[in-house]
């Protein structure tokens, strides 16, 4: 059943590099994370403290959850531009049910979490049935949901009464510690990376989502029904958001309806810099909670280091896209 | 030859962090104050009652003034429009109102059919200049003055402007940053300042408020510029200036968006001993002053103050009177004591 | 004196040896033919002549000098040209600046002289039978076979008098193959000698004049196509005795209908299509391509939207679907390997078990990998797929062995009727041989199978009865054993009408 053609020596050393290769390739900005982490080590005093480290998690939480849906998104070879007017959509209406109605906080958190599937069922059925494109379709939900959610606001930030504020009652979600160190968004965050690295591996759907991102028609023809996968893992994608939305309003304790926007581009960047590839198929899940960490380090490392406000969006900028490059390595290896 | 582009990545990186090292050494560079511009004040433009009357007699049978605001989805700019639509209309002018909705082409369409209905005066909120000029040509061409609101860029054009000064509420906000620090901290302080360099405007804002508190509290050192304007920016951003410097005890913000981030950092953090300062009146940062929080204080920027003015300014254009072109919009300061008055 | 010689030729990958001391030569104004499985040394050859590698040892003569290319462009200007199976083609170009690139001609003002050049490219093309093409029509908008004309017009300019073809009929049609062999017959007597790398033992006894075979990175043997039979050629391949190509074939043992097929008609691709297929055949589907003989098979396998027309699965009524397919047990090989047959990307475990997977999941979805290695390891063995573990990505295997992963996806589901599109199209000889008596052996079985195919040889030497399909009818159907090449050829072409016709 093994046909070898090669000598041993030969081949370890060129499977090695090609492993090594392949690493970098889709996971090549951990080399890059590493560095970056050794720097800040000796060129600040409180990088790896354990306080600083438990505070970068803490605030990976939001994009690392709404990551995880964009993750699923990707691996089908589509995109979900919609994830933070979700965030910010499912935020308001939590907010405001909370503050304006008495709604209590669990229900309130269901019904964000039902909002978010629910567009994400909007989003599966548009692609699916009415055959538009991911990008467009999404974009279009996208701008839909952030209308809902400045209707709802009229441009006001949603804020409870101090010592009264029903949103208090989450507050343990952000502030919470387990053990008295760890912060439950932390748990919260691994617990759902964890969860979902299951899921792709060793469910049924996990194995047709690869399937699907990897070659639809050959998909659809061993039977795997494609647009069904579409739309759950949409809803999927829509309920994560909204969970990031219950996330985001115990952090920051009010709504706006900008609150999702700024989450966006470091959700998909995190994404794609976690080696994933945009035409789907491949991609480690764990990667993408790397690169969320990776990101979220590059802001706190910058504030550690005193790095001049005016400048940090250039230095991001080139360490995301010298991350980025090591990719070429991989493109080259297969050409 | 991957091995070469592996080393080649690594060297950039290499490089990379000697340009980081070498950036956060050196102090950001102060830009260049733009050279000012002599602005009228708000009592320039009241109006006497001639002028009124005036005014009102030449808009005639048909003649109105055409408001049109660039948003109705913010606090800020609803609460302008409704407030020089209420105020014309005690005048006893006739006001019609547009909203633009952030969109140029929906903004030239409300341009043209005021000016068909025949405007005489057209009050506006640019939020995309260069685009609706031609359009503000032609309005001009036929005979209709133009006041704009929130913004200068018509004053190289000669048009009226009315808008708050970014310098003015950096400069008041910062102020009083040096006030609380001379009279509660003995004149000794850490702040760190928060901005968001996006916005050309807000940049001023910031350089104002280091400027004043280098100026009120000279034994105060500014920790330094941080990522604001959002409430998940300033959260995220003071979180780790706490770890970093938790020697810092004000913090003054270019709005109250990115302060009330702040805010919630700081309390998570388990402290109480820090003094926020910040920008635009807020509701929210209203409450919190009123409460006597460590929120002290904020900058009103007078949204209804400016849809009054807008109003007197166009009065002044109907009834033919001289007057200063660029009307600088005051700001005053919210803190407890003008709270408990 | 030969044209070229080649002496020693030694290259080595790291982990492979790809070829070892190769040495034969070329005589001018031959069509030379090489053959040989995949992985046996070709392309690696036609690299090193183009240029692109360059050996570890050895030394090649062309017409008496010493011919050592560093670079395809030295290739090119020693008079080598190659044509590779992707093209080299500028899509969006017009074919005169295609053909005439590196080579246009300006006038005065150092502008392009369109005219000059559209005369220039139409003269070329005129040699190669394509005077109907224009030179200024976009190569995008060309046909595959079109687009292979300009290649060679490209390699003509450039006054190229060896030319190497790899593959060169891969992509064509029937009609557009003789075409291209009257175009390199006509080379061939303009004194261009061919070098022709090709699967298909046919074109080679058709056009060669010399036949090359190599196995594993060796030279096995050169020798002139006259004194070459088919079954010595191919057992020079695939380096074993052959005893016969095809398994022997037997007769059902039930006359019992599985599938019936009554009136299936689909917009402009089907016409009111009906037959019986039964247990224990092999029921063929021969036409050209365009016949409808793919959209037939894609239609009852539920992959095209069928306007009217019953299926009957078992003696009951079947609406297609491959969801519903693959509980009925009806299996199906797609057409095209790569995009509808395998996930390349996937592992040869996976891409095997995908259809049943849901047979190893528990009622949450939880996947039982036991189970699902064990589906993939019996057919790893059944198959003799040729990986180093099942967990490796199907992209890293040779294409006989992806085919055979794909065939096994398809047994996956123990089928009871298989329907497979050009099993064999692409694959080396030796993997042919393999899946002709896999075929055989399901058939034994009692599975039933719908074999489409455009090799007549296959059709013949596998298949009980055979259905000829033209412009998307059936217009006949043949016991296997009382036809001939000529009659199935006959009607798919439509002769066979054209006479009755007559008479």
């Amino acid at each position: 059943m093994i046909k070898s053609q090669s000598s041993p020596g030969q081949s370890l050393w060129s499977e090695r590099r090609r492993d090594l290769i392949k690493f970098l390739g889709e996971q090549g900005f951990i080399l890059i994370f590493i560095l970056w982490a050794i720097y800040l080590t000796f060129n600040t005093k409180n990088f790896a403290t354990v306080e600083n480290i438990l505070t970068i998690l803490r605030q990976a939480t939001i994009v690392g959850i709404a990551a995880i849906g964009a993750h699923f998104v990707i691996l089908m070879g589509l995109l979900d531009l919609s994830i933070a007017a979700v965030i910010s959509l499912a935020g308001v209406v939590m907010a405001s049910l909370m503050i304006a109605q008495g709604v209590t906080p669990l229900v309130a958190g269901l019904i964000a979490l039902g909002l978010g599937a629910l567009v994400g069922l909007v989003n599966g059925l548009i692609i699916t049935k009415l055959r538009i494109n991911s990008i467009i379709a999404t974009l279009g939900t996208s701008s839909i949901l952030t209308g809902i959610a400045f209707t709802i606001t009229q441009g006001k930030t949603i804020f409870g009464e101090r010592g009264n504020n029903p949103i208090d009652a989450i507050l343990f979600l952000s502030r919470g510690r387990v053990f008295e160190i760890i912060p439950v968004p932390v748990v919260i965050l691994f617990a759902f990376y964890v969860v979902a690295y299951f899921v792709l591996q060793r469910t049924l759907y996990g194995a047709r989502v690869y399937a699907v991102g990897n070659n639809e028609r050959a998909a659809w023809l061993s039977g795997v029904n494609v647009d069904s996968i579409r739309i759950v893992t949409y809803m999927l994608s829509g309920t994560l958001g909204g969970f990031a939305a219950i996330m985001q309003v115990a952090r920051q304790g009010t709504a706006t309806a900008g609150m999702g926007a700024d989450f966006l581009f470091p959700i998909l960047t995190a994404v794609v810099l976690g080696g994933a590839s945009l035409t789907g198929g491949r991609g480690r899940i764990f990667s993408t909670l790397a690169a969320v960490i990776f990101l979220t380090s590059i802001t706190n490392g910058m504030i550690l280091l005193g790095v001049s406000i005016y400048t940090q969006n250039i230095v991001s900028g080139v360490i995301l896209i010298v991350a980025l490059s090591l990719d070429r390595l991989r493109l080259r290896e297969r050409a | 030859m991957k091995l070469v582009r592996l080393f080649l990545s690594v060297l950039l990186v290499a490089l990379l962090f000697a340009a980081v090292w070498s950036l956060s050494a050196q102090e950001a560079e102060e830009t260049p104050e733009p050279e000012a511009m002599v602005l009228g004040t708000e009592e320039d433009i009241e109006p006497t009652e001639e002028e009124i009357a005036a005014a009102v007699e030449a808009l005639g049978e048909d003649g109105f003034i055409g408001v049109i605001a660039c948003t109705y989805q913010t606090e800020w700019h609803s609460t302008v429009a409704e407030s020089a639509e209420k105020y014309a209309t005690e005048l006893g002018l006739r006001v019609r109102t547009f909203d633009s909705e952030i969109n140029v082409d929906r903004q030239i369409t409300g341009i043209e059919s005021f000016v068909n209905d025949g405007a005489s005066v057209i009050v506006i909120c640019l939020f995309d200049p260069p685009s609706v000029l031609a359009a503000l040509e032609d309005a001009a061409q036929a005979g209709v003055q133009i006041v704009q609101y929130a913004g200068r860029q018509l004053a190289d054009l000669g048009g009226v402007t009315i808008s708050v000064e970014d310098r003015d509420m950096g400069l008041k906000a910062g102020e009083y940053a040096a006030k609380l620090i001379n009279e509660e901290l003995g004149g000794k302080a850490n702040v760190a300042i928060l901005d968001y360099p996006d916005i050309a405007n807000v940049v001023v804002r910031a350089n104002a408020i280091r400027e004043a508190i280098e100026a009120g509290a000279p034994d105060a050192v500014i920790v330094g510029n941080y990522l604001g304007g959002t409430p998940d920016f300033g959260l995220t951003s003071m979180e780790t200036v706490l770890i970093e410097h938790p020697e810092v005890n004000v913090v003054v913000s270019i709005n109250d968006a990115g302060a009330l981030g702040a805010l919630q950092a700081i309390e998570n953090a388990g402290r109480d001993d820090i003094l926020i300062v910040g920008i635009d009146a807020e509701t929210q940062a209203v409450e919190l002053i009123k409460q006597g929080t460590m929120y002290r204080g904020t900058v009103d920027t007078s949204p209804a103050r400016t849809g009054e003015l807008t109003i007197n300014a166009a009065v002044k254009l109907l009834a033919g009177a001289d007057f200063p072109r660029n009307i600088a919009v005051p700001v005053t300061l919210v803190t407890r004591e003008t709270l408990s008055e | 004196m030969s044209f070229l010689t080649i002496n020693q030729l030694c290259k080595s990958y790291p982990g492979v040896q790809a070829l070892k001391n190769v040495s034969f030569a070329i005589q001018a104004g031959h069509v030379h033919a090489l053959v040989g499985e995949n992985g046996a040394g070709k392309s690696t050859l036609i690299k090193i002549l183009a240029g692109a590698v360059h050996p570890d040892s050895g030394d090649m003569v062309l017409e008496g000098r010493r011919y050592s290319p560093r670079s395809p462009k030295e290739a090119l200007e020693a008079g080598v040209s190659t044509i590779y199976q992707a093209f080299n083609l500028m899509p969006d170009r017009s074919i005169a600046y295609n053909v005439l690139v590196g080579r246009e001609i300006r006038n005065r003002l150092g502008l392009l002289d369109i005219e000059a050049m559209h005369a220039q490219t139409k003269a070329v093309l005129a040699r190669l039978y394509a005077g109907h093409l224009s030179p200024a029509q976009t190569v995008d908008s060309l046909k595959v076979g079109e687009k292979q004309i300009v290649e060679i017009a490209k390699s003509l300019i450039n006054q190229s008098r060896l030319l190497i073809m790899d593959e060169p009929t891969s992509a064509l049609n029937q009609m557009e193959t003789l075409a291209l062999f009257e175009v390199i017959r006509s080379l061939r007597a303009q004194g261009v000698t061919i070098l022709y790398v090709s699967h298909r033992l046919d074109e080679i006894f058709e056009l060669a004049d010399t036949v090359t075979v190599m196995r594993d990175g060796a030279h096995i043997a050169t020798q002139p196509i006259a004194e070459m039979t088919r079954d010595r050629l191919i057992e020079q391949m695939i380096g074993r005795k052959l005893e016969s190509v095809f398994p022997p074939r037997t007769k059902p043992a039930v006359h019992e209908p599985l599938l019936i097929a009554q009136g299936l008609t689909a917009a402009r691709r089907l016409q009111d299509i009906t037959f019986t297929l039964h247990r224990g055949e092999v029921l063929a589907v021969a036409g050209l391509s365009g016949s409808g003989k793919t959209e037939l098979a894609r239609a009852i396998y539920g992959d095209l939207h069928l306007d009217s027309g019953v299926l009957l699965l078992g003696g009951q009524i079947y609406h297609p679907s491959p969801a519903a397919a693959v509980r009925k047990r009806l299996g199906y090989l797609a057409e095209d390997r790569k995009t509808e047959g395998i996930f390349q990307e996937m592992s040869v475990r996976r891409n095997i078990s995908i259809c049943v997977l849901d047979r190893c999941a528990s009622r949450i979805g939880w996947l039982n990998f036991a189970c699902e290695r064990q589906i993939a390891e019996r057919q790893i063995r059944h198959f003799d797929i040729r990986t180093p573990h099942m967990d490796q990505d199907v992209i890293n295997l040779s294409g006989g062995n992806q085919q055979k992963v794909a065939l096994a996806k398809c047994l996956s589901i123990e089928p009871e009727i298989l329907i497979l599109v050009e099993p064999t199209q692409g694959i080396d000889v030796g993997v042919k041989f393999e899946i002709y008596q896999f075929i055989a052996d399901q058939v034994a079985t009692g599975c039933a199978v719908l074999l489409i195919s455009s090799e007549i040889t296959e059709i013949l030497g596998l298949s009980h009865r055979v259905l000829v399909m033209r412009d998307g009818r059936i217009v006949a159907e043949l016991e296997t054993d009382s036809t001939t090449q000529e009659e199935i050829l006959r009607y798919a072409i439509g002769e066979a009408k054209l006479s009755e016709a007559v008479h």
